[in-house]
């Protein structure tokens, strides 16, 4: 079952194990099964920790108000275990999307692993294809279902490249991480700050909600100087910290014809998104 | 910790199977019967033999949860936080421990225990002469 290929390595285990849908993703059962014994317990410092010897190892957790967030953690140290054994490294950050963000190798493929041992394409995309054009609120009830993050399922979405969306995370200060589906092209560079006619700067400044997907220039959300000529979909809601997650969709087949921007300063284009 | 033997066992059965079934010739299979129904019935019993297996695999691992938490090992040896540390960096350089926590200098001496009798409580088992039987 050995594979360099995280997300497979993943999915092969949740075939072998038989698993056919969400609620019989018990992590802590994949964990033993893969020599893994789990502990929550308080830790300074770190989301979890792996020791290992020989065949057998012991994750210690965090304790977490989110489950969904100890799920991933479990599954992130399943992850190292299969994957990275007879190695020392430094354990996961406090922040999953400092690891996701991070240039750390093993970090990003433990936590590929996990992504995909929570929500395995066989059934993760089946339930993304019924909600036909997802929402927020449509990604929030598969959250609960897969018992995950929000953060988690909306990178996951991204990372399914079935939709032409990209994930955002904004805060008061600006824009903190961002991913897009695979086919959905790089020229389109999002704003470093909130436009005060998003959806987004509403929730976070205001505490307006928005509950459905909108209509909103592109302009809106694009520094680019054609993004005047295109619409795009737009959800927000508020996340934790003082975060707001932003759901868009590029919904205008023409965004994607379009070429390479020639207007966009280079600075921007050389800079990590 | 799991019922990997019998898993394996099974898991090898079901591969030759399959590829027994893939190597054989149409004349091979039953006369009167069309190849290719029974080629596509035998793939779904592979695979619901398959599935059966894993969810008995499954149904193991919750087994021996509950039974690897009544038997956890209480009582560790008393060490030193230096003895502890010296340990650990011991470790971190043996390709038969894995270690995925902080670094040895941000370590908290609560960590350094912590990390060090979980290491001695793995090393203890798998030394166990009871190890071969989980």
């Amino acid at each position: 079952m050995i594979s360099s290929n995280p997300a497979r390595h993943a999915e092969s285990l949740i075939g072998e194990l038989g698993i056919l849908s969400a609620n019989e993703i018990d992590v802590e059962a994949i964990a033993f099964d893969s020599g893994v014994e789990v502990l929550y317990e308080a830790l300074d410092g770190c989301e979890a920790t792996l020791v290992g010897f020989g065949s057998k190892a012991i994750a210690t957790v965090r304790p977490s108000s989110s489950r969904g967030r100890e799920r991933f953690s479990v599954a992130h140290e399943i992850g190292h275990w299969l994957l990275h054994r007879g190695k020392s490294f430094q354990c996961r950050a406090d922040d999953i999307v400092q690891n996701y963000s991070a240039d750390i190798r093993l970090e990003k493929e433990a936590d590929e692993f996990a992504s995909h041992l929570l929500m395995p394409t066989s059934i993760f995309q089946p339930a993304i294809k019924a909600a036909n054009r997802p929402g927020l609120n449509d990604l929030q009830d598969i959250s609960e279902q897969f018992e995950v993050s929000m953060q988690a399922v909306s990178i996951r979405l991204a990372t399914l490249d079935t939709l032409p969306i990209i994930v955002a995370c904004y805060t008061k200060a600006g824009l903190k991480w961002s991913i897009r589906a695979s086919h959905v092209p790089r020229r389109w560079w999002l704003r470093n700050q909130l436009d005060d006619d998003s959806f987004a700067y509403d929730v976070l400044y205001a505490g307006k909600p928005c509950n459905r997907l909108g209509k909103q220039p592109a302009e809106t959300w694009f520094e680019n100087d054609d993004a005047d000529q295109y619409e795009v979909l737009e959800q927000s809601i508020p996340s934790s910290n003082g975060q707001v997650l932003i759901l868009l969709y590029l919904n205008d087949p023409e965004m994607f014809e379009v070429g390479f921007d020639p207007n966009l300063k280079l600075g921007a284009l050389s800079k990590k998104r | 910790m799991s019922d990997t033997g019998k898993s394996d066992d099974l898991a090898m059965f079901l591969q030759t199977q399959l590829e027994e079934l893939l190597e054989m010739t149409d004349k091979d299979i039953l006369e009167g019967t069309n190849p290719k129904d029974l080629t596509s019935e035998n793939l779904a019993m592979i695979t619901a033999a398959k599935a059966e297996a894993g969810r008995r695999r499954m149904f193991a691992a919750k087994a021996g949860m509950v039974v690897g938490k009544a038997f956890a090992i209480s009582t560790m040896p008393q060490v030193s936080v230096a003895e502890a540390r010296a340990f650990i960096e011991s470790a971190m350089n043996d390709n038969h421990y894995t270690l995925a926590a902080r670094t040895l200098g941000e370590m908290s001496d609560v960590d350094i225990l912590r990390v060090y009798h979980q290491l001695h409580q793995l090393k203890s088992k798998s030394e166990s002469p009871d190890n071969d039987k989980q």
